[in-house]
């Protein structure tokens, strides 16, 4: 259930450079959500034990724009976030990157806002803190300010989420900006590595895994493609807004009233463009990377679980996630403390459309093979009856009890990761996680692992410098 | 209204937002047997931070020595006489207590964050870590492997390069060229007993300080750094004195890689953390990264990431920094922003919204308990005291945009860049206006 890095449309508020700053970066996502979400809190009867413990409101408009408010008023400060079912896995390849580009789009002239020099001065204006990014399933925007900006900034958020005008001479301008940042992304070896296992996993809807998109599309955007997305994905029934901080419920369910009613309920986007379904991966297959890379890194993918069609996989998923994370794990002893990996992690991403599962594991020239062997001898032992303990198990869970905690102390980043629960599974998911988690047994976990892991189609990648691939053999 | 901490800031008229007032039950510093602590209640979760630091990190080694803090903390953190190896992780796993190491230039750290109803049991384990650690001789090999395979692969990621590079190039012959992570040739030659020893003289009253922050009390604390530091020696630290460098003529370096863009950082002087000029010249290390990525961004399309600002030293440096195809003409723009800042003062509304965006990141840096440890730390480290942590907004206010233009007169000039890249064309003399 690890969130994936998404492209990161603007870093308004935070330097792209090696510029090692004290205070923490918006954009980072705490490890592990889980949080129970309240009742409904006005618009329905009698009140949620939920909400009452965590703090977390919510209420959907007449509109349909869901409404959640998180109420943490340890300082003076409130997000207003909105998050939008967008993203990767609704772009055909001839849109592929154009959710991205959007969300650059964003931060520039709308109806109320002449051009992108006036739309940052007027966030400056207001102290806040910006940025926005998009994902496989969840374009998210976001503002961090003072408390009493908080009228403006719903305001200010409104006429940007609806009336973006798309002016040719910005969007020409943007074109090269977010080409720079796939120049960046392009210079990182682990991209590299990334992308190349995920054209094989994904191979016949690629676009749809792929955020950051190709380059030809991005570079041949049009007005009109905006517009389209715009109109098929920017409506308030495919949205959420979050507000977390220093506001009570009733007051930002109030000002999310007055300020978002106006905006128009569209048709539901996936009727008309539905989001087909992942192909399993034709056959298990190695693709060697080459870079000017000092280590060796092993990337095993494969296709996991939905969350729509296989909900109990997915909590058995984060539950072994969990138990092999622990330093006391035989796959941590077996694979770091022996001296064979760098460092090694398995994990599933939670998502609608197929999750990916990845091993991630690093490695020295000289423990390559055996590293490789090692870890295809752990995957094949995970369902022994003696590969976790009972005490691991029940570790896992308490865990996951406690690190909710940890998550909620920034409200200005946990709204971020409320919003992706809210788009890659769903509220009712959020619910009811630690309850599920609780419910997770070893056969459980056995089952999502025969099921998707041992004996499946995969496809491994190793990153590697071509002197080492010599070496190597590979 | 809920109140956090000492630490949340009196209501400042001309800031647009709501502040806390100073409780009655603030943070207090106090000595145990010679050891500084610093403690700061904050009964609004029920996580608790406490770091505990070793004043000077590698600004203070030996450049064989490089790396010997991280290593001996890193590895300290695996194992004691009285929790070994498996009992140690399990205990943390069971109470999702987190224990780390840290080392940079000006100090290091081992910091623990864990819940109120696990403090007790974590502190034990805490305490143990800095007194009574272990060393065994295969942790010792499996993060000297880590830390090594770390340096190499520093050099994989362009950005990580890249700040290597600079910090090499700017503090060539300064305590601060000694590498925090060590290098190749340092880190394989510490032993055992290296660490042992190294434990044994930095683990003194004087040359460490107790920050804790959270849901917890000074009778609380008080009565556990008793218990568990009381019988530390005193040890006879004594801060180094850092070089006052300046840099005579600007210069760039330039290190060919086969890149889609160029990766380029200009380093100059900045006042130091925490001193009266540090407050202008964070605004106007701001201020200048939102010019450059007006202009060179949204006015230019000319990069995705421009940026500039202050790093986080206590000798500082401030930096331009941008990702380009064409570094000629970008540098250029960058550079001209930063001549108006020196021949123009910044206008009374810049001044202003500029003051109210910092408010909002000194409440972001107020989010977490751990980070309340940092700031309040670093301030002590630094010797202003972490008193002035209290005073943050206040010096945020008094910054004028005379000051700011002085600043940055002063400081930010003979730039040293560094490029990591392959352009097609470079011309040499726009990195020196």
């Amino acid at each position: 259930m690890t969130q994936p890095l998404a492209a990161n449309g603007n870093q308004g508020a935070t330097p792209a450079g090696p510029l090692p700053l004290t205070s923490q970066e918006e954009h980072t996502m705490p490890k592990t959500i889980r949080f129970l979400l309240a009742a409904v809190f006005v618009f329905f009867a009698g009140s949620s034990a939920y909400g009452q413990k965590y703090q977390i409101y919510e209420k959907k408009l007449d509109n349909g724009l869901d409404v959640l408010v998180v109420h943490n008023p340890s300082v003076p400060l409130v997000t207003v976030e909105v998050n939008v079912h967008n993203g990767a896995y609704t772009e055909p390849p001839d849109y592929n990157g154009l959710s991205h580009l959007y969300e650059h789009m964003f931060f520039k002239a709308n109806k109320v806002i002449p051009n992108q020099e006036r739309y940052l001065e007027r966030l400056r204006e207001l102290g806040a803190l910006w940025n926005g990014t998009t994902g496989d399933e969840r374009v998210n925007y976001f503002f961090t300010l003072p408390k009493d900006s908080l009228v403006q900034a719903m305001e200010f958020m409104y006429n940007a989420i609806t009336g973006p005008l798309f002016l040719q001479e910005e969007l020409v301008k943007e074109r090269p900006v977010v080409t720079g940042e796939y120049d960046r992304a392009e210079s990182n070896p682990f991209f590299l590595l990334n992308r190349a296992v995920d054209q094989k996993v994904w191979w016949k809807y690629g676009s749809r895994k792929n955020a950051l998109g190709e380059r030809d599309i991005i570079l041949s955007a049009t007005t009109q493609k905006m517009q389209t997305i715009q109109n098929r994905y920017y409506i308030p029934n495919n949205s959420a807004l979050i507000l977390a901080g220093d506001i009570a419920p009733d007051e930002g369910f109030a000002l999310a009233r007055r300020v978002f009613s106006p905006w128009k309920r569209g048709e539901d986007p996936f009727k008309a463009n539905p989001v087909p379904d992942h192909p399993p991966i034709q056959k298990t297959d190695t693709i060697i990377v080459e870079a000017p890379v000092n280590n060796v890194t092993i990337m095993i993918k494969w296709q996991g679980p939905s969350v729509t069609k296989d909900r109990q996989a997915t909590y058995a998923a984060d539950v072994l996630s969990f138990i092999l994370s622990q330093q006391t794990s035989k796959f941590y002893t077996d694979l770091v403390d022996s001296g064979l990996a760098l460092n090694v992690n398995l994990a599933y991403q939670t998502e609608n459309h197929t999750g990916p599962i990845t091993l991630f594991a690093q490695t020295t020239t000289d423990r390559y093979a055996k590293c490789v062997k090692a870890i295809t001898d752990e995957i094949a032992k995970m369902t022994g009856a003696g590969y976790f303990t009972d005490e691991q198990l029940a570790n896992a869970k308490t865990i996951l009890a406690i690190d909710e905690q940890y998550g909620r102390e920034r409200p200005s980043q946990y709204c971020h990761t409320v919003g992706y629960w809210w788009a890659s599974a769903g509220l009712d998911y959020y619910l009811s996680y630690v309850d599920n988690l609780k419910k997770v047994s070893r056969q459980g976990i056995a089952e999502y692992l025969n099921t998707y892991v041992i004996g499946k189609p995969h496809i491994m990648g190793v990153l590697v410098s071509g002197q080492d691939r010599k070496k190597l053999g590979l | 209204m809920h109140m956090r901490t000492r630490l949340v800031l009196l209501t400042v008229a001309f800031i647009v937002c709501s502040g806390r007032e100073a409780t009655a039950k603030g943070t207090e510093g106090f000595s145990v047997n010679g050891l500084t602590v610093i403690v700061a209640p904050n009964p609004a979760t029920d996580i608790i931070a406490a770091n505990m630091y070793f004043r000077e990190g590698s600004a203070r080694l030996d450049p064989r020595q490089a790396g010997i803090e991280r290593l001996t903390l890193v590895v300290a953190t695996k194992a004691t006489k009285k929790y070994p190896k498996n009992t140690l992780s399990a205990a943390l796993e069971r109470m999702d207590t987190r224990l780390g190491a840290n080392a940079g230039r000006d100090y290091a750290s081992v910091t623990l964050q864990c819940v109120k109803e696990n403090f007790a049991k974590s502190w034990d384990i805490f305490a143990d870590v800095i007194l009574n650690p272990l060393f065994d001789s295969s942790d010792v090999e499996l993060e000297r492997q880590q830390m090594l395979a770390a340096i190499r692969q520093s050099r994989d990621n362009p950005d990580q390069y890249l700040q290597e590079l600079v910090m090499n190039a700017f503090y060539a012959g300064h305590p601060y060229a000694v590498p925090p992570n060590g290098t190749e040739q340092s880190v394989r030659s510490l032993s055992k007993g290296d660490l042992q020893e190294f434990i044994k003289s930095h683990a003194t009253a004087s040359q460490m300080l107790l920050v804790v922050v959270g849901n917890t009390s000074r009778a609380e604390v008080e009565s556990m750094a008793r218990a568990s530091f009381a019988g530390l020696p005193q040890g006879s630290y004594a801060p180094v004195q850092l070089p006052a460098g300046e840099h005579q003529a600007p210069s760039i370096k330039i290190v060919q890689r086969k890149l889609p863009t160029n990766y380029i950082v200009g380093y100059f002087s900045a006042p130091s953390y925490g001193s009266e000029q540090s407050y202008a010249m964070t605004i106007a290390g701001s201020i200048l990264s939102d010019r450059v990525f007006d202009e060179v961004r949204t006015k230019r399309g000319l990069s995705y990431a421009p940026n500039a600002g202050i790093g986080p030293l206590f000798d500082n440096y401030g930096q331009v920094y941008v990702t380009a195809v064409k570094p000629e003409t970008t540098i250029t723009v960058m550079l001209n922003e930063v001549k108006k800042l020196q021949s123009e003062p910044v206008s009374e509304k810049t001044l202003n919204d500029k003051k109210n965006g910092f408010l909002t990141r000194y409440y972001l840096n107020m989010e977490t308990n751990q980070s309340q440890v940092e700031f309040l730390a670093r301030y002590e480290l630094c010797g202003a005291g972490y008193k002035q942590a209290d005073l943050f907004v206040q010096h945020i206010k008094s910054v004028t945009p005379e000051i700011i233009q002085k600043c940055c007169k002063d400081y930010m000039r003979n730039l040293q860049f560094v490029l990591l890249g392959n352009p097609s064309s470079l011309k040499l003399a726009d990195f020196f206006p």
